[in-house]
């Protein structure tokens, strides 16, 4: 009961939050010197027709408040507007999103299959030479930018071995084993910085493990180490680091732009950033829109997977 | 938690210095912050070069002894230019911490005080700006404002804001609890008084820790927003911008785009490690979870 209580009042908050964005979405067309008339002309001058139609559309001759109803109402059919360029926002956005998550995976994956082992090994090697070491990568994971790293990996990598492409993208759907081939770079150069925050929480989680009575019991009851830590150790200190893996996930979203930019990557990211530079601001408001949306959504999973998982979460 | 604080002026500071100084790492991690600091103020008397001059028959050189990072597509001295990026870097992450601390604290601060509507309004306020990705509020906010170091400061400083208010306002809550704010409320001190010499000094040492710990992540954000095209304008020099540029001429001349790099991964995990140790210094109880 609590448990649904919780969730019933996390998605009215959430409710909440979610409209707050949408507002601030909305407003920063009218914040821009010139109005929304200019951003959605940015290229030519619009005639008067087209500015009637654009009034007529979106209600601009009435109450703000009003503007942004009817704003909301386009916007929850799916209808985003069209890009200065012409096309409708939501199709690019629709053309794009895929390569963005398929990358998003990708690095989540890199980040866990190297992040989680690590900071296991740490914790088990607590106080080591190898806890040291394992500490001192994680933390040159987190502290080396990323967009240094995908520089240093494109240098050693594409031009010096030739050994993998330094930009581009291929879909898996198409040829998988020169999609991967295009994947690895991207996803390495950033799943490096999540794998270092991914290993800093295994460890102190599975420090705090190791110590409680349970998996002293384990060995005490004369299982082997091994035995001990996987699975017992690992599955009870996994609540923190799924935590960690979902908000990672989302902060993740804002590195992308980055990334896609440099590995020349048609993501949503790419797209953002071509529309800030085109001045192209309906482009700018949908894919803001999207990206709040995504980040939003994975919170918001990664608040109730938490409370599903930790029994011991106080529901206030 | 307040140990270190209670005490006054140098003892107190000495204190701290010695405690970290048994941390090790994180004293290391402060003096590589330090030099690099240094080494950006010093910029005009280290080098004889000027950041920003071209010399068109001097582009692409490879490092030597008169440019030891070699010179950039314009002729420019790359070691010049990383050291006075130092300067950019540090003044873009310094003026964005200011703004974050002197919107956050005083939000956080009415907030956890007066709770009920006011707490309610600007926490659900912090949500609504915390459910956006810091880059993507970053980027939206330099959409309406412009682009350019300035305002990439602005950006950040904006984007953090809410983190700020919503730690402070935690502090609060637990502070305002405490019976020394109960007798300066008994001998008669009014709200404005009691939040600005009772509960903002006792319950200020989290944001500190967090603002030496936000810091590098300044560095790194104007980095990555001047990469991107939206910060520092050429020719003033950023390492974000100069990573940039490099790229185009990675396989010829590596040197613009490395050296850049490196130096700003030395101040980021310099600055990294010493908010590390100083968070644990100031909360001792962390210590042992690593």
């Amino acid at each position: 009961m609590a448990l649904l209580s919780y969730l019933a009042k996390r998605i009215l908050t959430s409710v909440v939050v979610l409209l707050g964005i949408s507002v601030i979405i909305f407003m920063t067309i009218h914040f821009l010197p010139g109005g929304p008339v200019e951003a959605f002309f940015s290229l030519t001058q619009p005639t008067p027709e087209q500015v009637r139609l654009l009034t007529e559309k979106y209600g601009l001759d009435k109450p703000l408040f009003v503007q942004y109803i009817t704003w909301l109402g386009l916007v929850l059919r799916g209808d985003f507007g069209h890009s200065v360029y012409g096309p409708a926002v939501l199709s690019l956005i629709a053309e794009r999103l895929p390569a963005t998550l398929y990358l998003t995976i990708a690095v989540m994956l890199v980040a866990m299959a190297t992040g989680i082992p690590l900071g296991v090994l740490a914790a088990v090697k607590r106080n080591t030479w190898i806890d040291r070491l394992a500490v001192s990568i994680s933390m040159l994971g987190t502290t080396i930018p990323y967009f240094f790293t995908a520089i240093v990996l494109i240098l050693v990598f594409s031009l010096y071995l030739d050994f993998l492409p330094s930009s581009g993208y291929a879909s898996p759907l198409q040829n998988l084993s020169d999609s991967l081939r295009h994947l690895i770079l991207p996803a390495v150069s950033i799943g490096i910085l999540y794998a270092g925050t991914i290993s800093r929480i295994t460890r102190g989680s599975m420090i705090e493990v190791l110590q409680s009575g349970h998996i002293e019991f384990l060995h005490l009851k004369g299982l082997p180490d091994r035995q001990a830590i996987f699975p017992h150790a690992v599955k009870n200190a996994i609540i923190p680091i799924l935590t960690v893996i979902g908000l990672s996930t989302g902060q993740l979203l804002g590195g992308i732009v980055i990334i896609e930019q440099i590995f020349q990557w048609p993501g949503i990211g790419n797209l953002l950033l071509f529309s800030i530079f085109r001045r192209d601001y309906p482009l700018v408001q949908g894919v803001t829109l999207v990206y709040a949306l995504v980040f939003f959504v994975i919170n918001l999973v990664t608040d109730v997977m938490y409370a599903f998982l930790n029994p011991r979460i106080r529901y206030d | 938690m307040n140990s270190g604080k209670r005490q006054t002026g140098s003892r107190g500071l000495r204190l701290f210095f010695h405690r970290l100084r048994r941390q090790g790492v994180p004293y290391f991690g402060f003096w590589m912050a330090v030099i690099m600091i240094l080494i950006g103020l010093a910029a005009p008397i280290i080098t004889p070069y000027d950041p920003t001059q071209m010399v068109s028959n001097n582009t692409f050189q490879p490092p030597s002894f008169q440019h030891p990072f070699g010179t950039d597509d314009l002729g420019r001295d790359v070691l010049t230019r990383t050291i006075y990026g130092a300067r950019i870097s540090l003044s873009v992450a310094t003026i964005a911490l200011s703004i974050a601390l002197i919107l956050g604290v005083p939000l956080g601060l009415i907030s956890g005080y007066f709770g009920r509507y006011v707490d309610a309004a600007i926490m659900r306020f912090a949500d609504i700006l915390l459910a956006f990705p810091d880059v993507l509020l970053a980027l939206l906010i330099i959409v309406i404002i412009g682009r350019g170091a300035t305002n990439v400061a602005i950006a950040i400083g904006i984007a953090w804001t809410p983190h700020y208010a919503r730690l402070m306002r935690g502090s609060v809550l637990t502070v305002k609890e405490q019976e020394y704010v109960e007798a300066a409320r008994a001998i008669g001190q009014t709200s404005p008084s009691i939040l600005r010499r009772v509960i903002l000094p006792n319950s200020i040492a989290p944001v500190v820790v967090m603002a030496t710990m936000t810091i590098s992540h300044g560095i790194l954000a104007e980095a990555a927003l001047s990469f991107l095209g939206l910060g520092t304008m050429p020719p003033d020099p950023s390492w974000g911008l100069m990573m940039n540029t490099g790229r185009l001429f990675l396989r010829s001349a590596p040197w613009i785009a490395i050296f850049p790099g490196i130096f700003c991964a030395i101040t980021v995990l310099g600055l990294a490690l010493f908010g590390d140790g100083l968070n644990d210094v100031m909360n001792p109880k962390l210590r042992r979870e690593g």
